[in-house]
């Protein structure tokens, strides 16, 4: 197994005076305060503000400074758009980048950090701000409307291996049962394992989380009950026990296809994305995701911690 | 039967065949082939025609499908002791086994390349698929051990090429190593498209060339393969885009002997039956034949329920360590004490237990009747007189069904006094002779089970579905939904200190229980996520509702109604969508023939609520009476729109069913206006 856990990782308190500059501060625009406060807060030359069509905004509460919209509805097509509209910059020679995921799609949030360091971005950092609580708690509904489609997240689509008989699906389980239930029955053939985040983002949400997957628990079949743990912000410590639970598959049984289904926090998601290009690139691996139609725009309130990420692909790659 | 092993092991805790490793597919089946020409399928996949195995999650598609696959084939022949080619030419069949999900099919569109595009590749990508697997069972035949051979028969397969690859040598290995080199070509190509922005391939091979020659090749070189068909299994169909499905739809409509498909799908997997073929339709019966297997199962109810017996007892063989000999375990399975029953029977001791120690006229059902009847203005002596003509202390069965007779009288009209007068009669002479015959016993008879369902509800009893004869017929033809009702029945009475197939009969609760958790989990598993999902239980809601109140009304209009008919041309294209889906779901089975309209003499579709869904709403498992809806009637009940028009229609449903004015206009409170109608 590979160990992340020495590349650096910071906390940030939003009380602080923050010094640190970069070129470009990239972010997902949702109305939600962790999202608008870091915003406000970073120090960066250009900020950009990415707007997701998923969820849905009106005209009125759009943020004011530079934006990027797109009426592309994948994940590659509207990465590449913002490439091609801002290749001057994100291109150019030891630039400074940090991007905000918190308010990011996650499929748009894997492709454009794979596309980043595939055309060179070969060092940036990440933001991953915490709320103070979901709305809705246990039954908090990120996705709205009914999953279209779970397919590959593109970027993510490995080989394929013909013998399917000892495919594996590792879930990293949030908070929607139903997200769980549509990506278990898409590998419905597929051993699968489950992945909580433990420690959890507040003390109560691992509860609620272990809840909800308590209730996708027929989907899941056996693997529902063998679960494994992640700390909910740590990308770091989540790509390590990825690394882990793959080996032991293979050695219990070698992984004929890996899919990786990351449906937690971002941070975690961070932490799959990571795993995938360090060590699946080659393989028959992919990472799966349920799409939805849309997403709700205001899930959290408050905000707790912030942590910066720093990816150096040139040292994991 | 000796204790289990373990207070943990729940026999039925694995309920998906993806869950059971080939040891278990193989040790687990059950055969279900018999005289019954709807049932030959399951005995001979042999059969040339191309198939497309259809049933609803859980009903054994992929259990059956991979019984047939040639991993199972040579396990059989290892257990046996046959020679592999043997037993391919005893069976007449060579199984290939795939899942359509293992494609990840939905890469195969979009990323700025046109889907003629797509559409050439998916096919090829398939043709290397397949190819893979019949070389891999190709050299487990022992076919290319011999070098000269191997060299003539690749040399045979490379001619099917459009343009042939060079081999290092001309074996069938390397043939499998190259094929296996350009599908992750292909791969890398397809995968990488979205950064690359091109896509461009080289087809090497014509549709269907390796597909169905390299069995050509194999059948004329090989005596043994003479006829034996090779047959592609491909599950999981609903996994592909509507443009794949064309391709496959290709595929069966052009296959070639000694070839032919075998097609596992959901029941709302099919998207299409159109093939590439100047977009020609495949027709069943012609170019396909299919195996409804969960309907099949429903209505060949028998040897459903020969079959489920079977499949427990080896799960019960397996998980207790008892023989798997057909005959000891038959003698070592009790079914009668296995499960605590009621009997339901109108004299029984168990439903007088009901209202145990309570008088007749304080019963339930009579200070309900009294009330009604005072609403009616007649006055206490002639209530009381009443409800004595139709008390009969030792048989609340037959007062429950005396009620009901008065209340069909009122209805037409009859006077209330005057009728429970007949009524008495009629009871004391069925409790007398207990004649299966005439209206008191044909009443009876009719309304048993919803009469029964209201004396338990009216005493705070629970509704009984009770024995292994009930959770069968509530499995619908789904052995996955039996072996869940099993497993949480299981669960409950471990819960409750029971000893389970061993020391103990399960407990009525514990089987109470583990048949609502059952219905709870069908109704949240079947369902399709997002806006539909929510439409087709809104109206599956609404339908449970409306026969919920028609069995525990005064009078039900229907007995045991759980089914409906409605005139398909009449109603909306939004309702008959939820309707459609709803069925694809299995929340709703199509009863086949459907039901002829009395005056019209149109056939009128016709359904019934899943039975696994009855437990939730208290409904009957058994299905009797039909209701036959308008058109009007099934637009409100499916259209998710018509909310408000359903709570109207609702209230109108149910006072037609409730005493004393049955839906009539309430006449005024006075004796005078209630006698001039009803007295």
């Amino acid at each position: 197994m590979k160990d992340y856990t020495y590349l650096y990782k910071d906390e940030l308190l939003i009380s602080d005076n923050w010094t640190e500059e970069w070129d470009l501060f990239i972010s997902g625009f949702n109305s939600t305060t962790r999202v608008n406060a870091v915003f406000d807060k970073i120090n960066a030359q250009v900020k950009h503000w990415l707007i997701h069509n998923e969820y849905d905004f009106g005209g009125a509460s759009m943020p004011s400074g530079e934006r990027f919209e797109s009426t592309a509805t994948e994940e590659a097509a509207y990465v590449l758009e913002y490439f091609d509209r801002y290749r001057a910059i994100l291109t150019s020679s030891n630039i400074k980048i940090c991007i905000d995921i918190t308010g990011m799609m996650r499929p748009h949030m894997m492709f454009l950090i794979n596309l980043l360091m595939r055309r060179g971005v070969t060092k940036f950092d990440v933001i991953y701000s915490e709320p103070a609580f979901y709305v809705h708690r246990e039954r908090t509904n990120f996705s709205q409307g009914f999953v279209h489609a779970v397919r590959q997240v593109a970027g993510f689509e490995g080989a394929v291996n013909n013998d399917t008989s000892g495919d594996l699906l590792i879930i990293g389980a949030g908070y929607e049962s139903q997200l769980i239930e549509e990506v278990a029955d898409d590998k419905d053939k597929a051993r699968k394992l489950v992945l909580l985040g433990l420690p959890s983002l507040r003390a109560d949400m691992y509860q609620q989380n272990a809840i909800r997957t308590h209730l996708a628990g027929d989907a899941l079949g056996d693997g529902g009950s063998r679960r494994h743990f992640a700390p909910a912000s740590d990308p770091f410590v989540t790509a390590s026990v990825l690394s882990a639970m793959v080996q032991r598959e293979n050695r219990l049984r070698p992984v004929t296809n890996l899919y990786l289904s990351p449906l937690a926090t971002k941070a975690q998601a961070l932490g799959f994305v990571l795993f995938y290009i360090t060590e699946c690139a080659v393989d028959c691996a992919s990472i799966i995701f349920p799409f939805s139609e849309r997403y709700a725009n205001e899930t959290s309130g408050g905000i707790s911690r912030v942590w910066k990420y720093r990816l150096e692909f040139p040292i994991v790659c | 039967m000796e204790k289990p092993p373990s207070r943990h092991v729940n026999p039925f805790g694995i309920t998906k065949a993806v869950d059971l490793n080939d040891d278990q597919i193989q040790s687990l089946w059950v055969n279900v082939s018999g005289n019954a020409e709807e049932f030959a399928e399951f005995a001979r996949p042999a059969s040339p025609m191309p198939t497309f195995i259809l049933g609803a999650k859980g009903s054994g598609k992929t259990h059956l499908m991979r019984y047939h696959a040639f991993e199972l084939q040579k396990l059989r022949y290892r257990q046996s002791g046959t020679e592999v080619r043997k037993g391919v030419a005893r069976d007449g069949y060579v199984g290939i086994y795939m899942r359509c999900s293992g494609l990840n099919s939905g890469r195969f569109s979009g990323k700025r390349q046109s889907e003629d595009k797509w559409s050439a590749i998916f096919s090829y990508y398939i043709e290397l698929w397949l190819t893979q697997h019949l070389l891999s069972a190709t050299q487990e035949l022992g076919i290319g051990g011999d070098a000269e051979e191997s060299a003539q028969i690749c040399a045979e397969i490379l001619g099917l090429f459009d343009k042939p690859p060079v081999l290092p040598a001309l074996t069938i290995g390397n043939l499998a190593t190259e094929i296996r080199s350009m599908q992750r070509k292909l791969d890398y190509a397809v995968n990488n498209c979205v950064m690359t922005g091109s896509l461009d391939v080289e087809i090497l091979i014509t549709r269907g060339q390796l597909i169905f020659g390299i069995p050509k090749i194999l059948s004329n070189r090989f005596e043994f393969l003479r006829d034996v068909m090779f047959v592609y299994s491909l599950d999981e169909f609903e996994n592909l885009t509507i443009e794949q499905q064309k391709f496959v739809n290709t595929l069966v409509r052009e296959k070639e002997l000694p070839t032919t498909l075998r097609i596992g799908s959901r029941l709302y997997g099919i998207k299409t039956a159109t093939t590439e073929s100047a977009g020609e339709e495949n027709l069943r019966d012609s170019e396909f034949e299919t195996l409804p297997i969960d309907q099949l199962f429903r209505q060949h109810k028998t040897r459903y329920q020969q079959f489920a017996k079977s499949l427990i007892e080896k799960r019960l063989a397996a998980a207790y360590g008892v023989t798997d000999n057909a005959e000891e375990r038959a003698n070592l399975v009790n079914w009668s004490r296995f499960f605590e029953t009621l009997n339901d029977e109108w004299n029984s001791g168990d439903l007088l237990g009901l209202v145990a120690g309570v008088p007749s006229k304080d019963r339930r059902h009579f200070v309900v009747a009294s009330v009604k009847l005072s609403d009616l203005g007649l006055a206490k002596g002639q209530i009381d007189s009443i409800i004595k003509l139709l008390s009969a202390e030792k048989y609340p069965l037959l007062e429950k069904n005396n009620l009901l007779l008065l209340y069909q009288d009122m209805h037409r009209g009859k006077n209330a006094i005057e009728s429970a007068s007949e009524i008495s009669k009629l009871c004391s002479s069925y409790i007398e002779n207990g004649a299966r015959r005439g209206r008191y016993w044909s009443n009876l008879d009719h309304y048993k089970t919803d009469l029964l369902a209201q004396l338990n509800k009216e005493n705070d009893g629970k509704q009984q579905y009770l024995g292994i004869e009930n959770f069968i017929t509530m499995s619908a033809g789904l052995p996955r939904a039996l072996l869940t009702i099993l497993r949480s029945v299981y669960d409950w009475s471990q819960f409750r200190g029971e000893s389970p197939f061993a020391r103990d009969v399960i407990s009525k609760e514990a089987q109470w229980r583990g048949v609502k958790d059952a219905s709870d989990w069908f109704y949240e598993n079947m369902r399709k996520a997002g806006q539909d999902g929510i439409a087709i239980q809104t109206a599956i809601e609404r339908l449970a509702r409306l026969f919920r109140i028609n069995r525990f009304a005064d009078k039900p209009t229907e007995c045991s109604l759980i089914a409906f008919s409605f005139p398909e041309q009449d109603v909306s294209p939004q309702a008959m969508h939820i309707l459609r889906l709803a069925e694809s779901r299995s929340f709703l089975n199509r009863i086949p023939g459907g039901q002829r309209d009395k005056n019209s003499e149109r056939v009128l579709m016709k359904f019934q609520l899943n039975n696994m869904l009855s437990p939730r709403w208290d409904l009957p498992l058994g299905r009797r009476g039909t209701y036959g809806f308008t058109a009007a009637e099934i637009d409100i009940i499916f259209d998710p729109t018509k909310a408000e028009e359903f709570e109207v229609f609702l209230l109108d449903w149910s006072a037609r069913r409730t005493a004393p004015f049955f839906g009539k206009q309430k006449l005024p409170n006075s004796e005078d206006g209630a006698q001039q109608v009803l007295l």
